[in-house]
């Protein structure tokens, strides 16, 4: 309680001091919004709260007060820690980001981050780890050592110049096709699944790989982007361990079918 | 398709200037060439395939590599320093990566002397470039012993531990990890090729 009123005591004497005047009416460069922020958290504190402070004095309203004092222990629990959160966002300073990213680490960063911001890509890869999970040894890990290997093929054709048709389509393509053999549990022979697999990567790695940003290391950012995909795929085959119980075997396929559909919005986007 | 072949072959030995240089630390040259090898991908990588290739194959090659790696880059970048202008080889570098991390995923055990002969070019290739690219440096001799050191422990490291795994599942682990090398290596070899195409 004391620790409360301490917040709000400290809330009204920087919002009224001279300081606050200064920032408001501009200080030095790249401050304004931070400090903007700073006091938006604290209005939102006193809005959640109801409380003023016009006159400078620490004043409890007159609905807050017999909540906190009410049995109901669990509700000012809970008021409690709002507080404390609310007070450890007020110690979290925004970063400046003055300068632009460049070299080696936005390569690697780049690279990771391109498959994982990509929903084609992600449904695809996550589609490929459920279906291993699957159909179980050796296709779990088979199919994902098929999958990068593959698709860093196709980024390597792009990379040498050489065009593929139907790129965004066959994209799409892969979502539907994958999520349909995860909601069917479609076993074929390991052969024909990672010729499904590898089929497919070529187009993603011909339209993800080489999406390179300027000035960034081509080599980190490859390595990125093959981790990231990987780790996609881990991602799915750690999913797929439900598989092993019956309600588990449902919730895939109808993962399955939420890929599919996945990938159908993502063709009605690539056609029209 | 003579004219392709001869056209790919001075693709792949064509020879570049480098434009890379030691990365300093400020704790000496020997700390240099131990972080050289940790920042530079195109070293690296290699060597982890190759670490964990040996360890695939068992400790008696894991143990051959351990001494052979170092002593083989120790050599070819001392060959390499006698050279006056610095060179590097993406495409080569990008098929021996390649090469490698399909070695580790297909997990098929080489015979011990085919093993050490990897081990052999590997440190030879990337000891020449290492010294025709860090032979101006200042004292080349402790900035590559740093090198080796960094090997050494890599190899140690990468190749005890994968000679020692027991479980299959662990071996998996190993063979991924190969796959994405190679999968790296094939993004590097049309980095190259795009590069050498302009």
């Amino acid at each position: 309680m004391n620790g409360s009123r301490l917040i709000n005591a400290t809330v009204c004497h920087v919002e009224r001091s001279e300081t606050s005047r200064t920032i408001f009416s501009g200080g030095h460069a790249g401050e304004p919004e931070t400090n903007l922020r700073f006091f938006a958290v604290l209005r939102m504190t006193k809005s959640i709260y109801g409380q003023s402070c016009s006159d400078g004095a620490v004043r409890r309203p007159r609905s807050a007060a017999p909540k906190m004092e009410t049995p109901h222990m669990g509700v000012a629990t809970t008021c409690m820690r709002l507080r404390v959160v609310m007070f450890l966002l007020l110690l979290c300073p925004a970063t400046a980001f003055a300068h632009t990213r460049g070299g080696e680490a936005i390569g690697f960063v780049s690279g990771f981050e391109h498959p994982i911001s990509g929903w084609d890509h992600v449904l695809a890869m996550m589609a490929v780890g459920l279906w291993g999970a699957q159909l179980g040894p050796p296709a779990v890990w088979l199919l994902p050592v098929t999958f990068p290997m593959v698709m860093a093929f196709g980024g390597m054709l792009r990379l040498m110049g050489v065009k593929l048709p139907g790129v965004e389509v066959c994209i799409a393509l892969s979502a539907i096709a994958l999520g349909l053999m995860v909601l069917r549990e479609a076993k074929p022979n390991l052969l024909a699944a990672a010729f499904l697999v590898g089929f497919f990567a070529i187009f993603h790695g011909h339209a993800h790989g080489t999406e390179l940003p300027a000035g960034a290391n081509g080599l980190l950012y490859s390595i990125g982007f093959v981790i990231a995909t990987g780790l996609l795929h881990a991602t799915g085959i750690a999913i797929g361990t439900i598989h092993r119980w019956p309600k588990g075997r449902v919730v895939l396929r109808v993962a399955g079918a939420v890929v599919m559909a996945g990938g159908a919005v993502f063709l009605w986007g690539a056609l029209t | 398709m003579k004219r392709a072949l001869w056209l790919s072959l001075l693709l792949v030995i064509g020879v570049p200037s480098a434009d890379a240089h030691l990365m300093s630390t400020g704790l000496g040259p020997f700390y240099d060439g131990l972080t050289h090898l940790f920042v530079t991908p195109e070293d690296l990588l290699p060597v982890i395939a190759l670490a964990l290739f040996a360890g695939l194959c068992g400790p008696e090659s894991g143990r051959a590599v351990l001494f052979t790696l170092p002593v083989a880059w120790l050599a070819g970048a001392f060959i390499g320093e006698s050279s006056d202008m610095p060179l590097t080889l993406p495409i080569t570098t990008a098929l021996v990566t390649i090469a490698f991390g399909i070695l580790v995923a297909a997990d098929r055990p080489l015979p011990f002397r085919l093993v050490v002969g990897c081990a052999v070019v590997l440190g030879m290739l990337h000891g020449s470039l290492n010294g025709t690219d860090l032979g101006q440096q200042r004292a080349f001799g402790l900035s590559i012993a740093g090198v080796a050191v960094a090997l050494f422990v890599i190899v140690s490291l990468l190749a005890g531990q994968v000679a020692s795994v027991r479980l299959a599942w662990g071996r998996i682990v190993v063979r991924v990890a190969g796959s994405w090398i190679a999968a790296t290596g094939l993004l590097m070899l049309g980095w190259a090729v795009r590069g050498r195409m302009g």
